[in-house]
């Protein structure tokens, strides 16, 4: 081979080299960004068989009204050898009698007053509390419902003694002082936006004494301002004598505080609807933060923020939209949403930096403004769905298979009683059937604290000095003294 | 992942539905198909209908894996229709479908209304007892590899999926059976049900899933056990219950990949498996579902566990005498049968025995304290007598009930134990887990069982029977033959050095 051909030989090979070590070093550059990559859309999952069948349907439920002016509402589960009761005891119709701390005393009498008189018989007690009220839960065997309902008329009617009242003071007052800052500051939001005095709902606020936890106790047995859910194996009729005995021995007193009414929405919620205001979050016209002072448990590092507003959801499509978003809102903070009808509570709690406050405030805002920036995929939001209405039903299952906890969650998902048989499958329906751009628009409505519709409240509990002094510098600071 | 399973085929072959060597410690039979799958006598609700003749595959039947009927035996109702027949008898009492399918697997599903949710419950039967000597947690091992993986799930996908669908899913590991229950959402059953098609074919196998899981195995829980490991072995003269079933050798994690498939190739087979369903939907459309998924499973015989019967052999002089470090005072420990009539009776009997006055004339010092382990495949009575003569109390006071003397205190407990079954079959996840918990013959074709033959949920005597008791409490025969203190084993205190020798292991297997 003469020399220039081993020249161009040469040259061609270091070509071909470096055209090869070009191709290989740009699939072997790890720093390289590759080119975005633009997926098909997904269609919207369609509505399964199974998804049809996602929340219980109650089509025949009875409702009664007791002589003593208890509403009961039976659900009627044939063959099932079990009793259970829910009484429905409304707290926010009467905020000015019943503060935190008289509630959850009142709550502490009826509840040991029962478990003293179903003694003997096969039975369970527990309390919890829902939007607006408080909940009494009994399990029994179906076989004792007649004996059953006379005793809980007459742990119901039986006032407690001073002393009795006095003891649940005492340990409900030391249980407080360790009230965690989060749920005080969860606790003063909630009253904020849905106008209550900040005793209603925060027990540290509340100046109680014996009298005033009697005069509570009072308020919450009122049986016109009541409702009893039943589900049995038995229908009303069956049970007639329970509850007639029931009626007998619970009886009401004085003035009703308010006219009873016949349907259990109107008896659970206030007269009232409470609107949201018109604070945002950073932006003006901006909302003051309140911060909790003088808390029991001492103050240290950053403390927590919790930020809430009220959601106007007077239709079933609304109050899907609003459970999606706190579900999705979920996925990225801890979101919690309760719903009451014709308005929920969307609240969003968060720790605080300590050593830079501002920073992670303002991208908790961003955290909860990204749903209505970010395009939203169509299987995130049924994954999202399956997952709160499957955890549902199976909670209820493992709860024992009782149906009432799943009723009382069906009246906050109706404006009437009537509707209540059909609540929890009609919003399983509108969670499936939300298109992202429905979402996206609620979101924009609602979940944009800087530029929504407005009405955002917000409170800091927990925190240091220098946490709050960092806070005071850049945002509307408040504090407000809780002792 | 692809190559490794081509390489156990290649090695191993596919899944054969012949019977391998049964494993030592698992004492297992073929059920001879002319006998009828049934190795317990007939239940209560139709002892007079039991089929005969060939029913489901048997080995004869190679050329045709959906075996037909023989033409000598009576021609055999459908699933359907036989499940009809069930239904027309309105008498308000809940029934299961029970059946064998093809491919060996026990299906039995039940009909429940009240949520929209689902109860799967898969159990094999196998367990504990069948750990080689050399390799003592190897089952349980084996249990959590089968979480990881097949050639179509990933590692942990079934328990990721099912709490995706906001279900709640679990496992349970005994002395002869594994269980992997799960409640979900109606709207996912079907999900479950192809998870479910899926879980034993197949498994993946390799060494860092399998050291890992190997990890989960060393986390799992060790429960408190109410007798003596080697009281427990020795009362029922089975081995395989003296050791810990749920330790982790070192040695586990040595065991090499192709050795562990053909342990889970020898272990875990559909033939030795039961699927149980509740839901709401009718028993057949859930048999239909699930028959339709396991339609490509090879068929196969069923392997029925023969479970020791101690109560059925010759009684001995006096009760075995098994010293114990630590033991104070004396304790009786009984085998007790795994049928559910007999774990109720045996609940009922305790409650009984710890509530009856002390003997006449007795110290006061003399107490009998009654426990019963309720293990569903090796449930033992364990009764413990402190003060003076104990086995003699002990004795005293059965004799006492078996007399009817505390009849009434009897018919209370068997009230509780009644309300305990019936709460649990008003629970699909419980109901569930109880049916496969139960160990009730198994029928070749679709029989419809009340619920109480699973749960052992017997009918009480009404007020009518008096002080006499029915036909469902016969104390006294039942506690002669299955409670006679020569029966038990004897826990003792130890004495001295020189009883160490004396191993419970060698206890154990020196009984017949």
């Amino acid at each position: 081979m003469s020399q220039r051909r081993r020249a161009r030989s040469r040259v061609g090979l270091f070509a071909s080299c470096a055209l090869l070590l070009a191709t290989q070093g740009a699939c072997r550059n790890r720093k390289q960004a590759l080119p975005p990559v633009q997926f098909d859309p997904v269609a919207a999952a369609e509505l399964s068989e199974g998804d049809r069948h996602a929340a219980p349907v109650w089509s025949e439920v009875e409702r009664q009204l007791l002589a003593n002016g208890l509403l009961v509402h039976g659900l009627h589960e044939a063959s099932s050898p079990d009793l259970h009761l829910r009484l429905l005891l409304p707290t926010s119709t009467n905020p000015k009698k019943l503060d935190a701390l008289s509630t959850a005393v009142a709550l502490g009498a009826i509840e040991a007053e029962l478990k003293r008189r179903l003694r003997g018989l096969k039975f369970g007690v527990a309390t919890s509390y829902g939007p607006g009220r408080v909940e009494i839960i009994i399990r029994a065997s179906e076989r004792d419902a007649a004996r059953v309902l006379d005793r809980v008329g007459l742990a119901l009617a039986r006032e407690p003694s001073d002393a009795a009242v006095g003891k649940l003071l005492q340990v409900q007052a030391s249980q407080m002082r360790q009230l965690p800052p989060a749920s005080a500051a969860t606790a003063f939001v909630l009253a904020r936006l849905l106008d209550l005095p900040p005793s209603h709902l925060l027990p540290i606020a509340s100046q109680a004494d014996k009298q005033s936890a009697k005069r509570a106790w009072r308020a919450l047995t009122d049986p016109r301002e009541s409702v009893l859910v039943v589900h049995s194996g038995a229908k009303l009729e069956a049970l007639a004598g329970g509850l007639d005995a029931l009626a007998r021995r619970w009886k009401a007193d004085g003035v009703a505080f308010r006219a009873p009414s016949q349907d259990a929405d109107r008896r659970l919620r206030p007269d009232a609807v409470p609107k949201p205001g018109s604070g945002h979050l950073l932006t003006a016209p901006a909302s003051r933060l309140w911060v909790l002072d003088e808390l029991p448990t001492p103050a240290s590092g950053g403390g927590k923020i919790v930020l809430g507003r009220l959601i106007s959801t007077p239709t079933p499509e609304l109050r899907a939209r609003a459970r999606l978003a706190q579900r999705l809102l979920q996925q990225r903070v801890d979101a919690r949403l309760i719903v009451a009808g014709p308005v929920s509570v969307l609240l969003v709690v968060g720790r605080v930096s300590a050593s830079d406050p501002l920073t992670y405030i303002k991208r908790l805002v961003e955290d909860i403004d990204s749903l209505s920036k970010e395009p939203i995929a169509p299987e995130r939001m049924t994954q999202a769905s399956r997952l709160w209405l499957g955890a549902r039903v199976v909670q209820a299952s493992l709860e024992d298979e009782d149906w009432t906890g799943l009723w009382s969650e069906a009246l906050d998902l109706s404006l009437e009683d009537g509707e209540a048989g059909i609540a929890l499958a009609r919003d399983a329906k509108f969670m499936l059937e939300t298109t992202p751009a429905q979402l996206q628009a609620f979101a924009e409505t609602w979940l944009r604290p800087r530029h929504d519709e407005g009405g955002w409240v917000w409170a800091l509990a927990g925190a240091s000095e220098k946490t709050i002094a960092a806070l005071d510098a850049a945002l509307s600071v408040e504090r407000v003294p809780l002792d | 992942m692809r190559a490794l399973w081509l390489a156990t085929l290649l090695v191993f072959g596919p899944p054969s539905p012949d019977a391998t060597a049964p494993e030592s410690g698992a004492d297992e039979a073929e059920a001879a198909p002319a006998a009828g799958f049934d190795a317990e006598p007939a239940d209560a609700e139709s002892p007079a209908t039991e089929p005969t003749g060939p029913t489901g595959p048997t080995e004869s039947d190679s050329a045709d894996p959906v075996a037909a009927p023989s033409e000598s035996a009576p021609a055999e109702p459908t699933s359907a229709a036989t499940f009809q027949l069930a239904q027309d008898i309105d008498d308000g009492r809940r029934r299961a479908l029970d059946t064998v399918l093809p491919c060996g697997l026990r299906v039995i599903t039940v009909r429940d209304d009240s949520l929209p949710v689902a109860a799967v419950v898969f159990s094999l039967d196998v367990g504990t007892v069948d750990d080689p000597v050399e390799l003592p947690g190897l089952v349980h091992a084996l249990a959590f590899q089968l979480l990881g993986g097949t050639r179509e799930l990933r590692p942990g996908q079934v328990m990721a999926d099912v709490h995706d669908f906001g279900g709640v899913a679990s496992m349970g590991i005994g002395a002869a059976q594994i269980r992997f229950e799960s409640l979900v959402p109606y709207a996912q059953l079907d999900r479950v049900l192809d998870f479910e098609a899926e879980r034993l074919r197949v498994p993946s196998i390799s060494k860092r899933v399998w050291l890992k899981l190997l990890s989960y195995a060393r986390r799992d829980t060790r429960p408190q056990l109410p007798v003596v490991k080697g009281a427990w072995a020795a009362a029922w003269g089975d081995p395989g219950l003296a050791h810990d079933g749920r330790q982790v050798p070192k040695e586990l994690a040595d065991v090499v990949e192709g050795s562990l498939g053909a342990k889970m190739a020898a272990l875990f087979r559909y033939e030795r498996a039961t699927l149980v369903v509740v839901g709401p939907e009718a028993p057949e459309d859930l048999l239909a579902a699930i028959e339709q998924r396991m339609a490509g499973l090879p068929p196969a015989t069923r392997r029925v566990r023969v479970t020791p019967r101690p109560w059925a052999q010759a009684a001995p002089a006096a009760p075995t005498p098994l010293p114990v470090p630590r033991q104070k005072g004396d304790t009786l420990v009984w085998a007790v049968p795994t049928s559910p009539d007999a774990r109720t009776h045996a609940e009922a009997l305790c409650g009984t025995l710890n509530r009856i006055p002390a003997d006449r004339g007795a110290a006061k010092s003399a107490k009998v304290r009654c426990s019963f382990f309720d293990e569903p495949r090796r449930p033992v009575l364990v009764v413990r007598g402190v003060g003076q003569a104990p086995v003699e109390s002990i004795q005293s006071r059965l004799d006492r009930i078996a007399s009817g003397e505390f009849q009434a205190l009897f018919a209370k407990q068997q009230a509780r134990a009644h309300s305990k079954r019936e709460d649990l079959e008003a629970r699909p996840l419980s109901l569930a887990i109880a049916i496969a918990q139960s160990d009730t013959p198994a029928s070749a074709v679709p029989k419809a069982q009340l619920l109480e033959h699973y749960t052992g949920r017997a009918p009480l005597p009404g007020p009518a029977a008096g002080p006499t008791p029915g036909p469902g409490s016969t104390l006294a025969p039942e506690i002669a033959s299955l409670y006679a203190t020569a029966r038990a084993v004897h826990l003792v205190p130890e004495k001295n050095k020189a009883e160490r020798g004396d191993t419970p292991k060698a206890t154990a297997e020196a009984r017949p």
